[in-house]
């Protein structure tokens, strides 16, 4: 049987993966390959970056959802720098907007990944 | 309106008079700003950086304009397809301007001066946009000199 903090842990999950009820519908596309269309949890922001010749800003965008979602052309598969991901109108592009990896997981058991993108297109 | 003005207008309104590859329209913005989503489309970015005057003769001194041109694009991935093309597109401008040319719209200025990247914050390629956010960045760096009456 498990323990107290298994079980909390267990009824936390549940929520916390709960993409359908809490995210975003998507589709996650590596070339002209895409997957079927997945919900998954956003969180956004934008910064600055400024050089001597100038200053560009950027929206970024992190997509959390299951890992199993991620099925290209019948092939399991991790994130990788630039592929696509389309919200709506929007096109982001995988890449390492803060010098980390493209991807990282939520959580111990990596029930959750963590995508981040840049936008790319607005249409 | 400024030497540093005139001049980076001159250049801007030179590079639109001729028809590049990959094609651009070049503006002239005192403090490039760029968001990632609008360098979907091809960039490029006159603006003034220094003025310097020296004495020549007593009455006689040159003054030295240097201008920047940043040409910024959005690029799909890592492969050099891409920012080979941006590389010849830079390299094109360095060139147009070498041996001495003249502005058609600020004569008297001959271009003495042309850096495609120096490594010292003007890049031909910007390593760190390539890698946080997937932009070309290549700066170039033109030096106009006119000979001047001293004040």
């Amino acid at each position: 049987m498990a323990n107290l903090a298994q079980q909390v842990i267990d009824d936390v999950e549940a929520v916390f993966t709960n993409t359908d009820d809490f995210g975003v519908s998507i589709t996650y596309a590596r070339g002209a390959n895409s997957t079927a269309a997945f919900s998954a949890i956003v969180s956004s922001s934008v910064f600055e970056t400024s050089t001597e010749f100038g200053i560009k800003r950027v929206e970024t965008r992190d997509y959390s959802f299951k890992p199993s979602r991620l099925v290209i052309s019948s092939t399991l598969t991790l994130p990788q720098r630039g592929d696509k991901v389309t919200e709506g109108s929007r096109v982001y592009l995988v890449t390492e907007p803060s010098g980390q990896p493209c991807y990282t997981y939520d959580d111990e058991n990596r029930a959750m990944i963590r995508v981040h993108t840049v936008l790319k297109t607005d249409a | 309106m400024s030497t540093l003005t005139e001049i980076a207008e001159a250049v801007k309104t030179q590079l639109n008079s001729i028809t590049w590859s990959p094609t651009f329209t070049a503006t002239r913005m005192n403090i490039p700003r760029h968001s990632r989503d609008s360098l979907s489309t091809l960039q490029v970015t006159v603006t003034p950086r220094s003025r310097t005057v020296t004495p020549v003769t007593r009455g006689k001194v040159f003054e030295n304009v240097e201008i920047y041109i940043g040409i910024e694009k959005g690029l799909d991935g890592d492969t050099n397809t891409e920012s080979d093309a941006l590389i010849d597109l830079g390299e094109d401008i360095a060139r147009y301007f070498e041996n001495g040319r003249s502005l058609t719209t600020f004569a008297g200025a001959p271009c003495v001066g042309v850096t495609f990247g120096n490594g010292d914050g003007s890049p031909w390629m910007s390593v760190k946009d390539q890698n946080e956010t997937l932009v070309y960045t290549g700066v170039i760096v033109l030096e106009f000199q006119a000979l001047r009456n001293a004040n």
